[in-house]
């Protein structure tokens, strides 16, 4: 078998373009957190005023979760589809075309945010300070709004894109199974196509208008419901490639291969169904949405553990069985036997790790009630920074190690300076991390250039707030530093140093329990995309309605009265024929 | 279609603890009575004249909880750039040993109203009312007790000057009605 | 069980800065407070000896390493 980079050249390229774009994102994100670690703990504040930190804080937020890790998804998924067909992209025009528009769409965002730096001269009054949830009525320039629905346009021509290739192949293999990797691109796809529509309806048809004037204003908590069906669910468009390198690579790395095949099917199923009616979960404190509705979502939420519980299983599984396949024995000696020298392996098991220990603080996050202490605290971004910024960041600098060759062609420079980046990301991250929780555990609020306040007095945490400050500067410093070795690795890598061409790979081994004991309904996508969006329609129909006929109106105060004698009574005798189909 | 017997326990116990959250949030809720933040307080459309007009902030004419009956008071905030009106200017008043149901609204943008180092904690979204109760115990000593009060959602530059104090005040000290 | 290579002393130092820096916190909850000067020296020598055992790890490349 061929490295990627020779069979499919032009698919090689648009996954090296969708990589470096996520790489450049990293990048300006990083040096963004950097400054607000050292700035919001008081170390070194000078360097911009408390005006300029929410720029940088939303610079932050949309390079690191939207423009890092989706334009890294689509890189890897399109070699993940390619390869695991076996068939290069149906019109490579297209693949460019859907990765020329996400790069324009992050453009366009950009130029706004940063002209959030710019007081005067042509680009003054061009801004995006709202963060990257943009709750209205906080108004951003209408470019960032349009660049961010062409971003969201361009995935979901990807998605199209990968779509007809599984078409085609099915066409040549009527009797063949899905592939493990195309199944998850698939449903993952389809889980953003549902989750999408959320945030494309939002700036589609309230956002854009309103920050044109045609609309003289909006209804936040419509909006802000309409942010969150997407704010959810998009977690786990972050978090699926990583799932599907532990499913995929690990095993194969540790020396063995996939526990189960089947129950991997399932975890990706699991989640397209129930990733997108959960978004309320995020609106617990919100006024305006019954309890009932809270509940349902909570009682989702807390289901969805169950996927993440199951990968936990498989993937330790797997990496065990792969460890006794070189010798491991013992309970735990087998730990011994994994291939710790591989940074892809070392990093993508300390980002699981990590994970683990974020999945607990997210069960208390879904607790509704538990919820109330820990709302907007920095106890969420510590959550958060150890989920996407350790278990989706940390797995896919990892991951890079193993991926790049295959997609250049030739081998990575060094697997010390891998190994030493992945430590100190583990480390910066512990460090941060934690006294990120303790100090939210405080009431130390996020979203802040300073937590000082006259009339506040932090007590309560276990250790000082002065301690718990110094964590966090010195986390986010080697935090910083390990992204300085993981660029500094990638420009070296590019030198081509050795001269070392990549590895012949040998193929992804196949699972222990294969497809075929897997049933044949687990590949209906098109039955769980149905179930999927019975349970949208039955979380969000009703609260939908309610923050609309409650007074707010589609478009809070003004043009209600238009709206609601034209289009509501549409809507509910829409409402009134769905519930008489189902009663 | 084969499933390993440690899969099969695995995926109980996965089932048992998420029942139990499910089970122990329940039981908070209904046995300990953690009410949510719902839309009992309504709304009103998102400017002054309005929410001064709503019966609940035309009954707050200082920063002293209004007494409604027994040990129950009411305290009417508006949360606006940058400021919690009672609350910033003066500490908002409360006695000791009472329960409180604050209603807080925005005439602007979206706000927070969290009460730090406790769990009364709401969004404040324009066009709705937040409604929240929170019970004050009686205090161990003669001497009033502050809780810091702080805005936790990004409301524009300037959101970090937004806070404010709740001053809870022993019951021989308290001026306000009984 | 086997004499740990370069790359287990660097993983097991690495959790064992992690787990110091906390430990001071935990002893700080039941009362026992240790000045942070003598406490963070502490920490980065051990940091100091991940990072040389890290020096240590060969450097081979081969296809089963990749």
């Amino acid at each position: 078998m061929e490295v990627f980079a020779n069979e499919y050249p032009d698919e090689a390229w648009v996954v090296r373009a969708a990589l470096g774009s996520a790489f450049v994102a990293l990048a300006i994100g990083g040096l963004m957190g950097l400054i607000q670690t050292l700035h919001r703990t008081g170390f070194y504040d000078s360097l911009i005023s408390n005006a300029d930190y929410y720029t940088v804080l939303t610079l932050h937020g949309v390079a690191m979760v939207l423009l890092f890790t989706i334009f890294f998804l689509v890189g890897f998924f399109q070699w993940a589809i390619t390869d695991s067909l076996g068939r290069k992209s149906e019109d490579i025009r297209i693949t460019k075309l859907w990765y020329g528009m996400m790069v324009l769409g992050s453009a366009m965002s950009a130029v706004t945010i940063l002209g959030g730096f710019v007081d005067s001269g042509s680009l003054s009054g061009v801004e995006a300070d709202v963060l990257y949830t943009f709750y209205a009525p906080l108004e951003a320039h209408p470019l960032y709004y349009m660049g961010l629905a062409v971003f969201i346009i361009g995935t979901w021509i990807a998605g199209f894109d990968w779509f007809r290739s599984w078409w085609a192949w099915k066409k040549e293999n009527p009797d063949e199974r899905m592939p493990l990797r195309t199944f998850m691109v698939l449903t993952t796809m389809l889980m953003w196509y549902l989750a999408s529509l959320g945030v494309a309806i939002s700036v589609v048809f309230f956002l854009i208008p309103w920050s044109l004037g045609i609309f003289d204003s909006v209804n936040s908590l419509l909006t802000r419901t309409l942010f969150w069906f997407f704010g959810h669910p998009v977690v786990y468009f972050w978090l699926m490639p990583v799932y599907m390198m532990w499913y995929v690579i690990m095993p194969k790395l540790a020396g063995g291969r996939l526990f189960s095949d089947p129950l991997a099917r399932i975890v990706f199923v699991l989640f397209l169904v129930l990733s997108v009616p959960t978004g309320i979960h995020h609106q617990y404190v919100d006024p305006g949405i019954a309890e009932g509705f809270k509940f349902l979502a909570m009682t989702n939420t807390m289901f969805l553990l169950l996927p993440s519980l199951l990968t936990a299983f498989t993937v330790v599984a797997s990496i065990e069985h792969g460890a006794r396949q070189r010798g491991g024995e013992g309970y735990f000696g087998w730990l011994t036997a994994l291939p710790w020298g591989k940074p892809a392996f070392t990093g993508m098991t300390l980002a699981g790790l990590m994970f683990a220990a974020a999945g607990f603080s997210g069960m208390i996050n879904a607790g509704m009630s538990i919820n109330y202490l820990v709302h907007n605290t920095l106890w969420v971004v510590g959550h958060f920074h150890m989920t996407v910024g350790t278990a989706v960041a940390l797995s896919i600098m990892a991951a890079t190690y193993w991926f790049l060759p295959k997609i250049t062609g030739r081998e990575i420079f060094s697997r010390r300076l891998g190994l030493a980046q992945v430590l100190l990301w583990f480390i910066g991250m512990v460090l941060m991390g934690n006294a990120m929780h303790r100090a939210g555990l405080a009431g130390v609020p996020r979203r802040t250039a300073d937590p000082t306040y006259d009339q506040v007095i932090y007590d309560g945490a276990y250790g000082a707030i002065g301690e718990l400050r110094f964590q966090i500067a010195l986390g986010g410093v080697l935090l910083s530093l390990s992204l300085v070795l993981f660029f500094a690795h990638l420009v070296l890598s590019s030198f081509d140093i050795g001269e070392r061409a990549a590895a012949t790979p040998d193929s992804i081994p196949a699972p222990l329990s294969g497809p075929e004991q897997a049933p044949k309904v687990l590949d209906n996508i098109r039955l769980w995309t149905s179930i999927a969006v019975v349970l949208i329609l039955i979380t969000y129909i009703l609260p939908l309605a309610s923050i609309v006929t409650d007074g707010g109106g589609w478009l809070g105060d003004s043009y209600g009265v238009i709206v609601a004698e034209y289009v509501l009574p549409a809507v509910s005798s829409t409402i009134d024929i769905f519930v008489g189909v189902v009663a | 279609m084969e499933i390993h017997r440690y899969e099969k326990l695995w995926f109980g116990l996965s089932l048992l603890l998420i029942v139990g959250f499910i089970g122990t949030i329940t039981y908070g809720a209904v046995g300990a009575g953690v009410q949510m933040v719902s839309d009992d307080g309504g709304t009103v459309e998102p400017s002054f004249s309005t929410i001064n007009e709503n019966e609940k902030f035309a009954q707050q004419e200082d920063n002293q909880a209004v007494h409604v009956e027994g040990n129950e008071y009411e305290v009417a905030v508006i949360a606006q750039r940058f400021s919690f009106q009672p609350g910033t200017g003066s500490p908002i008043q409360v006695p000791e040993d009472s329960r409180v149901t604050f209603y807080v609204t925005s005439p602007d943008v979206i706000h927070g109203f969290s009460v730090v180092g406790t769990n009364a904690n709401t969004m404040v979204i324009p066009g709705q009312i937040a409604e929240i109760t929170v019970e004050f115990d009686e205090l161990d000593s003669d001497e009033p007790k502050e809780y810091g009060v702080v805005c936790h959602e990004f409301c524009g530059a300037g959101h970090e000057e937004m806070a404010g104090q709740i001053q809870v005040v022993p019951e021989d000290q308290w001026e306000g009605d009984a | 069980m086997n004499r740990p290579g370069p790359v287990g002393i660097a993983l097991v130092l690495a959790f064992a800065v992690v787990a110091v820096i906390e430990f001071r916190t935990v002893l700080g909850m039941v009362g026992i407070d240790i000045a942070i000067g003598p406490y963070f020296a502490g920490a980065a020598i051990l940091l100091v000896g991940g990072a040389a055992a890290l020096f240590a790890v060969p450097e081979e490349l081969t296809p089963e390493s990749v």
